[in-house]
């Protein structure tokens, strides 16, 4: 998507606010949204890194919806990209969905293996599932976030016959 | 205290395994209250060994508190709000947890040289210790859950402190990091400050913490480890050939080390780093190496001061400094 204000480069942020009930949408670029004093000019290595990881533009503004909050702490995922740490072990459901993608970005995978000697350890069978089920979703959510629905339909499809199964 | 002992031919000067853990129940760290913070600090306080201490931040001077950054003790970060924040040490500060830090705990273990099955030993053996008494947060999938991301899983990062020189005068640093990149692993420069490495002192570690078991990661940063050690070794026989070149810079840093009568810690850090070579290359036989380790710890400010007993300004610290390391080289 290109920046609605310069119409030249990607944009990266979604700007939202909603000031006495009206609401304002606005996709920009870092430059754009530099100039216009969205972003701190002395935007830090942290933020462009959390930005070149996030598939789709980080969302700043003053709307805070429910969607975006976690319920348990109060933290909201525009706090999360100006800090690059979440408030608590719930955030993690909470924000769920954009974080999969993150996950297969910094660590390849998004399931944790666990040591033969840990008593709590699964079976070799259980965590391939999991890996399996997680990389699917994992490429689900890329396809949508591309906004490419055909794909995508054709993967959810497959998660749902390969779940009725029992393969995953 | 370990960090004080240096094998003589070793290129790996340390090793760290560092566990991430939060107790479940807690928000993290920088949610917290008060009360919860103290909770926090209460709970690790009770379930300590008996040559285990706790030391409150807030309760120490500054030098002090900055010479554990300098020790390698805490993280820079930890030190710049010392509200609710504690350290538990051992006697030989070869176990440092850092609470409160991004996380509850920070469970470290330290070894000096590559020794990375002692280090995970040490925190690994704490870390069990406290899961005694406390659960830990933890997800079914993601593993251990972690204030930020990058640390979920094992919540396991694992690094050696290795002395570099001759890679870095061949210029074959960037390559190696690029290299590493590719295989998951990290070298930066000492201190953070981008790639440049102070004193030649680079950091090797794990990027990824999910997806490997906790012996996995150690194994993998181990073995990188051990390649890059064998490739300084080349690096150094390939300089050894010009000998006269590089014994004459080394003397000449020892000579300067020895008279010179003002000296700025990167100036110290730079010239210790030759004559660390210099022993290393055997042309320096004289000098213990663990001195060498004692005085590139002691040139920093904090624990300049405190070694000294005396608290200066800058341009006092540069002639106290020549002093203080013409006075022990010369012993």
């Amino acid at each position: 998507m290109k920046c609605s204000k310069c119409k030249i480069n990607e944009a990266k942020i979604k700007y939202e606010e909603n000031v006495n009930g009206i609401k304002k949408s606005m996709d920009l670029c870092e430059e754009c949204s530099r100039n216009l004093g969205i972003l701190s000019s002395n935007i830090g290595f942290m933020d462009n890194l959390l930005m070149s990881l996030m598939d789709e533009p980080i969302t700043i503004g003053t709307s805070k919806t429910l969607e975006n909050t976690c319920k348990n702490c109060g933290y909201h995922f525009s706090d999360y990209t100006s800090t690059g740490l979440f408030g608590c072990p719930e955030c993690y459901t909470t924000f769920e969905k954009r974080l999969l993608p993150m996950f297969h970005k910094i660590h390849g995978t998004a399931s944790h293996l666990k040591d033969k000697n840990d008593k709590t350890v699964k079976n070799g069978k259980e965590i391939k599932k999991e890996n399996t089920i997680l990389e699917l979703k994992g490429k689900l959510m890329k396809h949508i976030q591309n906004e490419e629905y055909e794909e995508a339909a054709k993967l959810r499809d497959l998660i749902k016959e390969k779940e009725r199964k029992g393969e995953i | 205290m370990w960090y004080y002992n240096v094998d003589k031919n070793q290129i790996a000067i340390s090793s760290r395994v560092r566990i991430a853990r939060n107790i479940e129940g807690y928000k993290f760290p920088q949610m917290l209250n008060d009360n919860e913070a103290k909770e926090i600090t209460e709970i690790i306080e009770k379930n300590m060994n008996k040559d285990e201490k706790l030391l409150k931040l807030s309760d120490m001077d500054k030098l002090t508190v900055g010479s554990l950054v300098e020790r390698h003790l805490v993280s820079k970060e930890y030190i710049k709000d010392t509200t609710n924040k504690a350290i538990v040490l051992n006697k030989d500060c070869s176990l440092s947890i850092m609470i409160n830090e991004e996380d509850h705990l920070r469970i470290q273990g330290f070894s000096s040289g590559l020794n990375l099955d002692e280090a995970y030993k040490i925190s690994k053996e704490a870390e069990e210790r406290i899961n005694k008494v406390v659960k830990y947060s933890e997800h079914n999938q993601y593993g251990y859950l972690s204030a930020c991301p990058t640390n979920i899983g094992s919540g396991i990062r694992v690094s050696v402190m290795l002395h570099l020189p001759a890679l870095t005068r061949l210029g074959y640093i960037s390559r190696l990091l690029e290299d590493a990149a590719k295989i998951g692993i990290t070298i930066r420069g000492l201190y953070g400050e981008n790639t440049a490495a102070r004193g030649n002192l680079y950091q090797i570690s794990n990027q990824k913490t999910m997806g490997m078991t906790e012996n996995e990661i150690c194994k993998a940063v181990k073995q990188i480890t051990e390649e890059i050690i064998k490739q300084e070794k080349k690096a150094r026989d390939i300089i050894n050939a010009e000998e006269t070149y590089y014994e004459d810079k080394i003397m000449r840093a020892l000579g300067t080390l020895k008279y010179a009568r003002r000296m700025q810690t990167s100036e110290a850090e730079k010239l210790l780093s030759l004559v660390r070579v210099g022993i290393e290359s055997k042309i320096i036989k004289n000098i213990d190496p663990n001195l060498i380790q004692k005085l590139s710890i002691n040139v920093y400010a904090n624990n300049l001061q405190l070694e000294l007993k005396k608290e200066m300004d800058e341009g006092e610290r540069d002639i106290e400094r020549s002093k203080y390391i013409r006075r022990e080289l010369n012993k």
